[in-house]
């Protein structure tokens, strides 16, 4: 039987972290490295005004003149997009689709910003200043945020209200009915406070919430957003460092479309500093599953009722990752279960968030690698995840089987690439070995492309490609297949950025 | 305060208030004895005027006993009456058991108030849907109390020294600021919530705090507004009111204080009834007052009686009882006090009306060699429930029939520490002492029951005591006014003991229901059929509990912080 897709349920439930941007999107650090768009790797020009981009799977290139200098880029989410930042300054939206690349409107912006922070669905960013923000300007405001509608054209700049700290990350939650209208609410967090604006009413005022008393000193720093539904009631948990409990924020009062309506707040007992949280609407209603590293266990919370049953895992966990499956006593029932691990150790432990509370630590069930965790990627689509467990080992993680399957590599890993729907998994070692691993049958195909120590694997997931990009004064790029890596000569381009110069 | 004292704080329907008051015990008098409360009970002979001013004189013979004659008024001087202190005659001393909890919340129909100084609000939780509302009331506030019935609170704002009266409704919150001419740190309603006492209590001033109206009293009249500044003797302890309400008594260390608040029109001088026949043994004493407002009564330390004094005439007669009373409480007629021999091994029953002036209406009981030092009498005034606190004492309870002064004793299983009636009068809640040591390393079976919190539930028809002993210290205590119901609270943060306890007072059934964190008070919603219990926490968190004892408990944190989300 064929696994159900996970990931379409933990995103719609509830998570919105800081942390969720796909790895396959991820931005390079260096933008000469180069993205990697659904069709396509695009490499912003600095110095030239431009974007250079290849098709993979026609090899076809081709450069784009930007009306302003480009200082960051940020892929959407759905790899159909580019959003430029420069120094007009401003924000150059591009759109990609298979065989066409064209400049979609521009956004001329007053403030400085270095962060963008899609919606889920893509349509809707918001930028602020963030860590990454390149001081183009002798002074920037880092409270001030511009929020683009990328479908219409339209921004706003404004500057949110301050409490003596900035926006630390920006979370943008799923679009949803939310106090008697849709809504699509943003939290900005900040240490001791969060500032919670609409995408949908991007002129309405943000409504703070102050997170600790005026007179407490400690930095309650929220990290992680996740939404659930409370009584019917939209809900935000908010885990925090240097707090024990969860601020759980709900919206049950309805509230005019144009304003930014006020939650209640209440406080969920987290355990002792819990690590993550996710939320699951269980049969019994939504419950919070927040990880306790002190004892080291899980947290079940009801926040209706502010109950908190605690569990102990017995192996040191931080993360959870929930999942659906189907359910090993009716397999025609699906199930919520979830995996919780810590990085730097061995061990990960499945949970059956169903039947926990119930059965408590009898619905956990222990499983040790065979090396400490250094990260692990689940592999969308599917009931299974990647962990690193070595520089040379990975090892992966059946959620239905409950196994955990060890890959000795030949090198150093370098690189790893996750297939959008899971069902690949592509690696780069240190040794130069270019590696395609299907994740259902772990069975995997390699070749060998000699570039350079830092050069990037990109995956071009619609045009079936892998690009190794060389950074550079000119970029010289390796294309290869996603499959048969052992039957594929690797198609060569050097000097990308100088396609065209003669011409020009 | 003791644990009968507690109780009358607690109970709803308790329809004489001391609130916010702690109420003044004899502590000096070497045995000690809970104050009483003011009792609802037998009306007894008509009020008389117990706010009449003195009257105005030429010679001493125009003033009663113990009053002269000076610059045209009466002056209270006292008589010789009063025996010097008896120290050898009180005897060891009971303990008491403190309850006093300051910042209680208010519970109004539906909903739970709770004062928020740091932010400067009030937070209202209802009870049912958990909606919280913040409102702005003024700087600091502290004291909140229910008008009753009615989802109105009143709120001293500790530090703008205003009273602001904050009514919760559909259609929206509304606050009315008065303005208060002192500094004040406590706050009473009487009965019917039309009139607010704002006075300030010195046992809880804070370091540097504003002390100066340590004698005055502002009397808010909460409909139209008006403030009426009243001095009042020294240092109030409490503020009761007679039973129809209409009198205020304020019982200070001068005497009790006599207001009637409907009659004020500006500032006055109350006038404050000395309570001991000494002039300067004003202080330290334990007064109870009948509903209503006709006498006073109290004791003092070493004092081998009690003074008696008819509030209207204003001369207090020492009536002597061959021996120090450890307590003198109310019997529910509202005229007798009861006051216990100890040392003698006796009760007195004293007509507060006729005691001075006929010793022979004194009724003595013999307790037949029983070593009992306080009493409860329980709401129908047919059984008084008899105990001692002192250590080492034989555990147990005696019942007194005071009808026919049948005496039925009733073992213990551990020494008590308080006793509390629930307001049918037909079960006693009896707070136990504990010995030194853990429980859970005791080597024998008595040591494990002697190092044991507990209490014992005693239905006082048949005798049966069920001992129930507790993780930790019970205290909270409240009675459902219209139920065999209580909750008590156990809190030890140390050992992370935090729950609250349902008592079904019929069949004894007793089941813990745990909580998020220390507890702190309780309170009932009779009307949406809840209890409540505030915890301990940086930011505020109230539980609410079915009465039920079915459903599930439900829990709001942080409900402070609602008042920064703006």
């Amino acid at each position: 039987m064929r696994p159900a897709p996970i990931l379409a349920w933990v995103l719609t439930l509830a998570v919105t972290s800081a942390c969720d941007r796909s790895a396959t999107f991820e931005r390079p650090l260096d933008p000469s490295a180069g993205y990697a768009l659904a069709h396509h790797a695009a490499w912003l020009l600095r110095g030239q005004h431009a974007l250079a981009t290849l098709q993979p799977a026609t090899m076809v290139q081709s450069r784009l003149a930007l009306p302003a200098e480009p200082v960051q880029a940020f892929v959407s989410p759905a790899g159909d997009g580019l959003l430029i930042i420069d120094d007009g300054p401003g924000a150059q939206w591009v759109r990609f689709e298979a065989n066409r690349v064209e400049l979609g409107p521009r956004f001329a912006l007053t403030g400085t910003y270095g962060e963008a922070w899609f919606a889920p669905e893509g349509d809707r960013v918001v930028l602020s200043l963030g860590a990454g923000g390149a001081l183009s300007a002798p002074i920037a405001n880092p409270n001030q945020i511009a929020l683009l509608d990328l479908d219409r054209g339209t921004h706003v700049e404004r500057t949110l209200r301050s409490f003596g700290d900035r926006p630390r990350a920006i979370v943008v939650g799923p679009r949803a009915s939310v106090a008697g209208a849709e809504r699509q609410l943003v939290w900005a967090l900040a240490d001791r406070y969060m500032a919670v604006f609409d995408l949908l009413a991007p002129e309405a005022r943000e409504v703070v919430v102050h997170l600790t008393l005026a007179t407490d000193t400690r930095t309650v720093q929220p990290r992680q957003v996740v939404v659930g539904e409370v009584d019917g009631a939209y809900t935000a948990f908010v885990r925090a460092d240097a707090a024990d409990d969860i601020f759980a924020l709900s919206f049950p009062e309805a509230s005019p479309a144009d304003e930014v309506p006020k939650p209640y707040l209440n406080q969920l007992p987290g355990g002792q500093r819990p690590s993550d949280e996710v939320a699951v609407a269980l049969a019994e209603g939504t419950r919070v599953f927040a990880v306790e590293p002190s004892l080291p266990g899980l947290s079940i919370i009801d926040p209706v009722t502010g109950a908190r049953l605690a569990v102990s895992a017995e192996l040191p966990v931080q993360h959870i990752l929930a999942f659906e499956a189907p359910r090993p006593d009716d397999e025609a029932a699906i199930g919520h279960f979830a995996l919780l691990w810590r990085t730097g150790s061995a061990g990960v432990v499945f949970a059956d968030l169903d039947r926990i509370e119930e059965r408590r630590g009898r619905a956990l069930t222990p499983l040790v690698l065979g090396g400490a965790i250094a990260a692990l990627d689940p592999l969308p689509g599917r009931r299974m995840a990647l962990a690193r467990t070595s520089n040379q080992q990975l090892t992966v993680l059946d959620f239905d089987a409950r196994t955990a399957t060890p890959l000795d590599l030949s090198a150093d890993l370098l690189d790893v690439l996750i297939d959008p729907t899971g069902a690949r998994i592509y690696l780069r070692l240190a040794d130069a070995a270019v590696i395609s691993l299907d994740a259902d049958t772990l069975t995997a195909t390699s070749t060998e492309v000699l570039v350079g120590y830092e050069s990037r694997l990109l995956l071009v997931p619609e045009a079936g490609r892998l690009v190794l990009s060389e950074p550079g004064d000119t970029i010289d790029v390796a294309v290869l297949p996603v499959t048969d890596l052992d039957e594929a000569t690797p198609i060569v381009r050097h000097g990308l950025l100088l396609e065209g110069v003669l011409d020009r | 305060m003791t644990l009968r004292a507690q109780l009358g704080l607690l109970a709803l329907g308790f329809a004489l208030a001391a609130c916010g008051a702690a109420a003044e015990d004899a502590g000096a008098a070497g045995a000690d004895e809970e104050p009483s409360n003011f009792r609802d009970g037998g009306a007894g002979e008509g009020p008389q005027e117990p706010g009449a001013r003195a009257e105005a004189c030429a010679f001493d013979d125009d003033c009663a006993d113990g009053y002269v004659c000076f610059g045209g008024q009466c002056i209270f001087q006292g008589t010789d009456a009063l025996p010097p202190p008896d120290g050898a005659d009180a005897g060891p001393r009971e303990e008491e058991v403190d309850f006093v909890q300051y910042g209680r919340p208010a519970a109004g129909r539906a909903q739970v108030f709770v004062a928020s100084p740091q932010t400067d609000s009030v937070v209202r939780i209802h009870a049912e849907t958990l909606a919280i509302g913040v409102i702005e009331v003024g700087d600091e506030p502290t004291e909140l109390y229910a008008v009753p019935g009615e989802d109105t609170v009143v709120v001293l704002n500790h530090t703008s020294d205003e009273l602001a009266i904050v009514t919760a409704e559909d259609t929206g919150d509304s606050v009315r600021l008065i303005a208060l001419p002192y500094h004040f740190n406590a706050l009473t309603l009487d009965p019917a919530g039309r009139f607010a006492f704002c006075w300030f209590d010195l046992s809880r001033a804070l370091p540097g705090e504003d002390g100066s109206a340590v004698q005055d009293v502002a009397v808010v009249d909460l409909a139209g507004g008006a403030v009426s500044p009243v001095a009042v003797g020294f240092r109030p302890r409490r503020v009761g009111f007679t039973a129809d309400g209409r009198i205020a008594l304020v019982v200070t260390e001068d005497g009790v204080s006599v207001i009637d608040p409907a009659a004020l029109d500006g500032p006055t001088a109350a006038r404050t009834v000395p309570v001991a026949p000494d002039v300067f043994r004003q202080a330290d004493r334990e007064v109870i007052l009948s509903p209503d407002g006709a006498f006073a009564a109290s004791r003092g330390p070493g004092e081998p009686g009690v003074t008696l004094v008819e509030l209207a005439e204003g001369v207090p007669r020492f009536v002597p009882l061959g021996a120090v009373p450890t307590d003198l409480d109310l019997l529910p007629d509202g005229r007798t006090a009861l006051a216990v021999l100890r040392s003698i091994g006796q009760l007195a029953l004293v007509p507060m009306d006729t005691a001075a002036a006929d010793p022979e209406t004194i009724r003595f009981v013999d307790l037949a060699g029983r070593q009992v030092g306080a009493a409860v009498a329980d709401a129908a005034g047919e059984v008084a429930v008899l105990y001692t606190t002192v250590a080492g004492a034989p555990p147990r309870l005696t019942l007194l029939d005071l009808t026919t002064e049948a005496l039925v004793d009733l073992p213990l299983r551990k020494g008590v520490r308080g006793v509390a009636l629930d307001p049918s009068g037909g079960v006693a809640f009896v707070l136990h002492d504990k010995a030194e040591g853990d429980p859970a390393a005791a080597p024998t079976e008595a040591d494990l029951i002697a190092r044991s919190d507990g209490y014992s539930l005693v239905d006082l028809r048949t005798g049966f005591v069920k001992l129930q002993t507790t993780p930790a210290e019970p205290f909270g205590l409240v009675f459902a006014p219209d139920r065999p119901l209580a909750m008590v609270l156990l809190a030890d943060p140390a050992r992370r003991v935090a729950s609250v306890q349902r008592i079904d007072l019929a069949a004894f059934d007793v089941r813990d229901r745990p909580l998020g964190s220390t507890p702190e008070a309780a309170g009932l919603l009779p009307a949406v059929e809840r209890a409540f219990v505030t915890q301990t926490h940086p930011e505020g968190r109230i539980s609410f509990i079915p009465l039920d004892g079915e459903g599930r408990v439900e829990t709001v944190s942080g409900y402070t912080l609602n008042g920064r989300i703006e």
